[in-house]
């Protein structure tokens, strides 16, 4: 099998674009995958600053990578969940590869912001670990990137990631998720930071053969919690109707895109500041307060959540100015 | 020939060689859309053939959360 581009023998093949790459032409392909996607949806521009979510893992990784390769001004962000050996080894990761590749990254420890680690607050509220670690992820990145300036929070979601959620919810008939899923959400509050899926068009598979490629110290472990979930479920089902019919994810994708406006919200919620962090919410208080409260309301010693206008977690005001 | 399954559970196997990646592949029931192979640090096409000496890495592609 021939480089489509170079007539070099291939290394990877595309079946879904009836394509095969050398690995050279393989990493051009796919950092033109990434700025298409990016200047298409007008994701950001090369003078935003852009706050990356790693993982330590492939998808991570890669955009990490293409985006330093591309030119951008790139800050990543690790989170460190609590979970064990496997946030030890991931943050180890990230830090050997920032150091190594001289760039910028940020550390948070969750158990130092919030005060417990997602198994510990799952635990106490007995609720889904994923959800959990969902929703601190989502609080920390734009709470993190509003504090220090950031323009844009980019995540590594790919194909398999949307193409999951999305059989997801249209099974369930989510139809608030389906009115919410797409690679841009604009910001539509000031305190608010826009959020980016540059790989949304390119599989796993691809992300990893681009780790490959470039050599990517990425962590190939496996998060305990997410051994179980359905998103692993969809996603060996569709690759399962991708081997048989080759291009079946990207077209299920880009038609659901495609078809958006069948699926748009009734009402959007009126936003405004939870009245304990500042965040933006739809309540009073927001989701993760809600969280921390139901957690820590058996510590009889743990006074930080009666402190209005303060985090619950690490008693100091999250935004400048608020 | 060895095949090396790598991922949280990582496994070693010997199979028979003397045939394409893609029977292969079929045979040990990995996907090769949700699968990297790789062998001497070099990604395999599907119509590669394998020899009975050879020492293939099979990275899995899908992850969760």
């Amino acid at each position: 099998m021939k480089c489509q581009m170079c007539k070099a023998k291939a290394s990877i093949e595309l079946p879904q674009h009836r394509a095969a790459y050398c690995n050279k032409c393989f990493e051009e392909y796919f950092r033109k995958q990434v700025r298409r996607n990016i200047e298409e949806h007008e994701m950001f521009a090369p003078a935003d600053r852009i706050l990356l979510a790693v993982s330590g893992g492939k998808d991570s990784f890669s955009l990490w990578d293409a985006l330093i390769e591309l030119g951008y001004d790139v800050t990543a962000l690790y989170l460190d969940l609590g979970i064990s050996e496997y946030s030890r080894q991931s943050g180890e990761k990230c830090r050997a590869f920032a150091e190594e590749r001289a760039v910028p990254l940020r550390f948070i420890s969750v158990q130092e912001e919030l005060g417990l680690t997602i198994p510990q607050l799952a635990r106490r509220t007995r609720r889904a670990a994923c959800a959990v670690c969902g929703r601190v992820k989502r609080y920390l990145f734009n709470r993190c990137a509003l504090q220090e300036g950031f323009d844009v929070v980019v995540t590594g979601h790919n194909l398999d990631d949307e193409a999951a959620a999305l059989l997801g919810n249209l099974l369930h008939w989510q139809t608030g998720y389906l009115a919410r899923q797409q690679p841009l959400l604009p910001s539509v509050h000031p305190g608010l930071i826009r959020k980016a899926k540059p790989l949304y068009t390119l599989t796993e598979r691809e992300c990893l053969a681009y780790a490959l490629i470039r050599g990517l110290p990425f962590h190939e472990g496996t998060c305990p919690f997410a051994r179980r979930v359905s998103t692993i479920t969809y996603k060996e089902a569709l690759n399962h109707v991708e081997q048989a019919s080759p291009g079946t994810k990207l077209a299920f994708f880009k038609g659901f895109l495609k078809h958006k406006d069948l699926f748009r919200p009734e009402q959007p919620p009126a936003l405004k500041e939870c009245s304990r962090c500042g965040q933006v919410t739809t309540e009073d208080v927001c989701s993760v307060c809600r969280l921390l409260q139901k957690a820590l309301a058996h510590d009889p010693d743990d006074r930080r959540l009666t402190r209005p206008g303060t985090s619950p977690a690490t008693g100091r005001n999250p935004l400048p100015g608020t | 020939m060895k095949v090396i399954l790598r991922g949280p559970e990582r496994r070693e196997i010997e199979v028979a060689g003397g045939r394409t990646l893609s029977q292969i592949a079929r045979d040990l029931n990995l996907n090769p859309e949700a699968h990297i192979f790789v062998r001497d640090k070099t990604i395999l096409t599907r119509d590669e053939f394998i020899g009975d000496n050879d020492v293939i890495e099979v990275f899995p592609a899908i992850s969760g959360g």
